[in-house]
Order: structure tokens, then sequence, then C-alpha cells
């Protein structure tokens, strides 16, 4: 009975996550907003809350609607340092049944981005104080990236605060001029899978032959092996841009899938240790009952690890490189291009202009859509 | 034993995810009480500063100029809130509140303007003419019985200690008003917060 009530709830994960995603490379914001309706509720409610309002906030930006951006990102960063705190039963949880048990905390990587993001928005909706604020938060507290450094250096020289010039020194880039910051979101971040460590199951077989040697039964759940989380990266459209037929430089880039790559391995010592201990737990509970029970502990504890999936949860939304152009332009109508696909964007009369262009795929490119 | 590990996992797993929403006490220098407030700066926040300003502001101008309030409420016009923190603020909330501190001291009007330039300033200066009440310079004349009206600026900025399980996070508000005239300043106040943030 416990195993099939196990088995409904490691079934009923879903990916409602992956799905808004699709439908926003689709730009099908509604129905990605839809999806992602549970960001409504308050932030302690859902364990999955940062990744909830961290997507819709996603779906309200590129689909123009900035105030609703903005309040859904500010809400997700209180839910971030929310599910920060560490918590006893979710270890245990997460030790016992399944990593994604636990809340979703996102990697400080994709924290930056939220804080990225939502500066964008507040730029767009002429609060440039506001988009200070957040990314300046990032520069006291948490993991910096190239792109936040960045924009809140051109922000602080705009101010004329000598910060900008430390900041410009930090990244190695003279202090630039330009009217315009053009964002080219590329690609689709990676997408992470489950799969089965090969060197568990070896490891596995060992450890039943030596315990074999001492004289208990060996048990065939342990050679389901351990789930490890993997990722899983999809072509990225061309990084060659032109404007009016003039090719450009991006001044910053920030490459996603590598900074995953790179969390993933950071992180994988510690998922592999509860993996291998929830392995031990199942395994003591077959060695633990009588022995005529044995087998049938044995065949639950084998479906049980069998479903059991490593976390897969992430920001899907993100792309997979992100390049900032810090252009000079005149005022009016321009022509973006990137691959063969190309796009108008205006350059306002405004001291600063910031553009964004959006290019899921290959074959898509678009910009900021009207408000759902 | 058996047992005792199912009661132990299952008390566990009913206590809770064991998280509570980050708060910071209220550690400022002469407050005898430690309150607990939001670890962001916000609402409230802006509600102490913005009164404990105004009211000095307004003694010390009171004081100086021995001006009759019954002759008409001075009127602050507030053309810039700087925000030098690291903590998002929304604009419109600010005004409200600003603006209810003035209702409350009841000594003074305050307005505050969205514009953070010098274009904001000319269009005041340029009201000034049109508007029978106010139209007056700030500094009083004993003989003349209209109410005078000041700019101001709001600078708010945070100054940040690391400790080793709070953070020791101070917001120094400061309100200085200029003359509308000559744009000179007239008066400055400022005031500190202290928040102690657990980490």
């Amino acid at each position: 009975m416990i195993c099939f009530y196990l088995l409904l709830f490691l079934c009923s994960c879903s990916h409602y996550y992956r799905d808004a995603a699709v439908a926003l490379r689709e730009e099908r914001f509604e129905e990605a907003a839809k999806k992602l309706a549970k960001a409504d509720q308050h932030y302690t409610v859902s364990n999955e809350a940062a990744l909830l309002l961290l997507s819709r906030a996603m779906v309200y930006f590129q689909s123009g609607n900035l105030e609703k951006s903005t309040h859904d990102f500010e809400k997700a960063l209180d839910a971030i340092d929310y599910y920060k705190q560490a918590s006893i039963p979710e270890i245990a949880g997460q030790t016992l049944i399944q990593d994604d048990i636990a809340a979703y905390v996102p990697p400080p990587f994709e924290e930056s981005f939220a804080r990225f993001y939502q500066a964008l928005a507040f730029l767009h909706l002429g609060q440039e104080e506001n988009a200070v604020a957040t990314l300046y938060y990032l520069e006291n507290h948490a993991e910096q990236n190239p792109l936040t450094t960045y924009l809140l250096a051109t922000l602080f020289q705009r101010r004329a605060d000598s910060n900008a010039n430390v900041l410009f020194s930090r990244l190695q880039i003279d202090p630039p001029k330009g009217n315009v910051l053009l964002v080219h979101h590329r690609g689709i971040a990676p997408q992470k899978k489950s799969e089965i460590a090969p060197v568990s199951i070896v490891s596995a077989a060992l450890v039943e032959t030596i315990l074999q040697t001492t004289g208990l039964k060996p048990a065939i759940s342990s050679l389901a092996g351990i789930p490890i989380p993997a990722l899983q990266t999809t072509p990225r459209p061309t990084s060659i841009l032109t404007i009016d037929r003039l090719s450009q430089a991006p001044t910053v880039s920030f490459d996603i899938d590598a900074a995953a790559e790179d969390h993933l391995d950071q992180e994988m010592p510690w998922t592999a240790a509860r993996a291998a201990a929830r392995l031990l737990v199942r395994r003591g509970l077959v060695a633990s009952t009588k022995e005529k029970a044995q087998p049938f502990v044995d065949f639950a504890m084998l479906i049980s690890n069998l479903v059991t999936q490593a976390d897969t949860r992430s920001w899907a939304m993100l792309p997979s490189c992100i390049d900032l152009y810090h252009l000079n332009l005149e005022p009016g109508v321009h022509q973006v291009q990137a691959g063969k696909q190309s796009v108008t964007v205006t350059v306002k009369e405004n001291d600063l202009t910031v553009l964004e262009i959006f290019q899921p795929s290959f074959d898509k490119l678009f910009t900021h859509k009207e408000k759902i | 034993m058996k047992k005792q590990a199912l009661l132990a996992l299952s008390l566990i797993l009913l206590t809770g995810c064991g998280r509570n929403i980050r708060t910071a006490e209220d550690v400022t220098p002469g407050n005898t009480k430690e309150t607990c407030m939001s670890w962001k700066y916000g609402a409230t926040d802006i509600r102490i500063q913005t009164g404990k300003i105004t009211k000095e502001l307004v003694d010390r101008w009171i004081a100086k100029t021995k001006y009759d309030i019954t002759h008409g409420k001075p009127r602050i016009i507030i053309t810039h809130i700087d925000n030098r923190t690291d903590m998002v603020i929304s604009t419109d909330m600010i005004r409200d509140i600003i603006e209810h501190a003035a209702v409350d001291d009841g000594r003074v009007t305050m307005v505050v303007g969205d514009a953070k330039n010098e274009q904001e300033l000319d269009t005041w200066l340029k009201k000034i003419t049109k508007d029978p009440k106010y139209a007056k310079k700030s500094r009083v004349d004993s003989n003349e019985v209209q109410a005078p009206q000041f700019l101001a600026k709001i600078r708010i900025v945070k100054a940040m200690t690391e400790q080793k399980r709070y953070d020791i996070e101070e917001y120094l508000m400061t309100l200085t008003l200029y003359d509308l005239e000559t744009q000179e300043i007239v008066d400055s106040a400022t005031d500190l917060l202290r928040k102690k943030v657990r980490i």
C-alpha cells in the first residue's frame, strides 16, 4: 500500500513549467500565463513558488506586461529568500524519497538573472532608480554576473557616479558611449533530465557481492542504480547580429549553458551522496525485514528505486545565451537581423533606449509583444 | 527500535518545514524597544522616517521664522526622491506616504512631483504666478500673510555592516529644502533607521 502511494506521489510530479516554456517560445503568452496560475498563491504555500513566479514573470516580460513582470520578480525574490533557509524535514524527505521533494531554490546564476530581467523591466517602465536598486543588491549580497555588473555600471555612469569606472574596470571594459542597449536573448537554456549513473550499478553489484560473503541475501533492488541530473542542450541560434546591414559585436555576453553546467558539477557530490544514502536506507530496510518477507520488500524497493528521479527542475524560460550590445544609433526605425530572421526596432529620442530581441530558435525572432 | 525510528520520523515530518519569513529588529540608536519589522526597506520605514523628518524640519522652521500657520500652511514641493539603496521602492507608494505624513503633522502641505530635472523646477516657478494663495517667496515677511512654499529633495542612502549572523543595515533619509526662487538650500534634516537583519 505504502509503495502504491509512493508510486502515485512520484508519478504525479508535473512539468507545468516546461509546458509553459514551450508555449512562451511559440508566443502563446496567455496560455503560458494560465499554466502558471498557481503563482497567485502566497509563496509560502507552494514549495515551487520561486519557479512558478520566475516563470510567470518571464512570460509577462516577453509579452510586454512589464508592471506585472516586476511584481512577479519581486515576489520570486522573496520566495527565493524564504526557501533558501535549510529545512531538516525536507532534507530527510530528499534522502528517503527523492530530491525534488524539497523546495525549489534557484542556483545563484538564476537569481542574478531574476534581478537582471527585473532591472530591464524597470528600465522599460522608466523607473531607473529601482533598476539600479535591484542590481545594486547583487553587488552587496549575491553572485554577480557580467551582464548585471555592466548594466549597473551603465546606469551609474548616467548618474555621473564614480563607481561606474570601478565596475567597468572590473569587467575590463572602457566606459562606453551609446544611446541604445540592445539585449539579444538567444536559444533555450539547457533542460535537465534524470539518468542512472552507470558507475552506481557497478558499485551496487560489488556491495551486494561483499554482503553475500557476510551471509546476507543479495537484493536486486540495489541494482536499479542512482538517478542523477544531466543537461540536455539544444543548438543555439547565431551570434551574428547586423543592424542596418552593419555587423555588430556584443559588448558583454553570458553563456547560460556553461553556468548551468558549472552549477551541476558543484552540486553533484551532494546529489550523489544523498542518492547513495537513499539507496542504503532502502537496502537496510530489505535486510532488516524477516527472511520470508524479504523478496516482497526487495521487489517493492526495486519499484521505488526505479521510479525515483533526480531533481530536474530549472528556470526553463531562460535563453541559452544573452548578448548585450551598447550602441550609438540615430533615433528612428532600424532593421535588426539575426541569421535569416529580421525585426524592426524603434530608437526613441531618449538619452537611453533599451531594446530586447528574443530568438528562442533559428526560425523565430521577436521583440516585446502587446500586453496580454 | 523500529517503532522509535518511525516515531522520530513522524515527528520530524510533523514539525512543518521549519522556515520563517525573514524579519529584522529595529535597533535605531535611542529606541528603547526593539520592534520586529520587515527586513526590506519599505512602507513602514518610509512612514517612520518621513514623519520624524517633517516634524524636525517644521519645528525648526517655525521656531526660526515665528511663522503663524493660521495664515496658511507652508507647502513643500518634493521634486525628486533619490533612492540610493539596494531596495526596490515603489515611487507611487512613497508619494502617498509622504503626502500622508504631512497630513498627520497638520502644519504643512506636501506635494510630490514627478520630474527629476530642471524643467520641473521651471514649471513650478511659472506656476507660482498663477497661484494667488501661494504667490509668495519662501522667506516670510511678517507684514504679509500668505503661505510660503519650498522645493525639496529626498535622498535615501544605505550602509551595511556584515556580522557573523546578522547584517546591520542603516538607512539614512535626508530631506533638503530649497528656496523656490533662488534654489539655494534653506534647511536640511536627516533620520537614521538601523536594522538588524538575520542572514
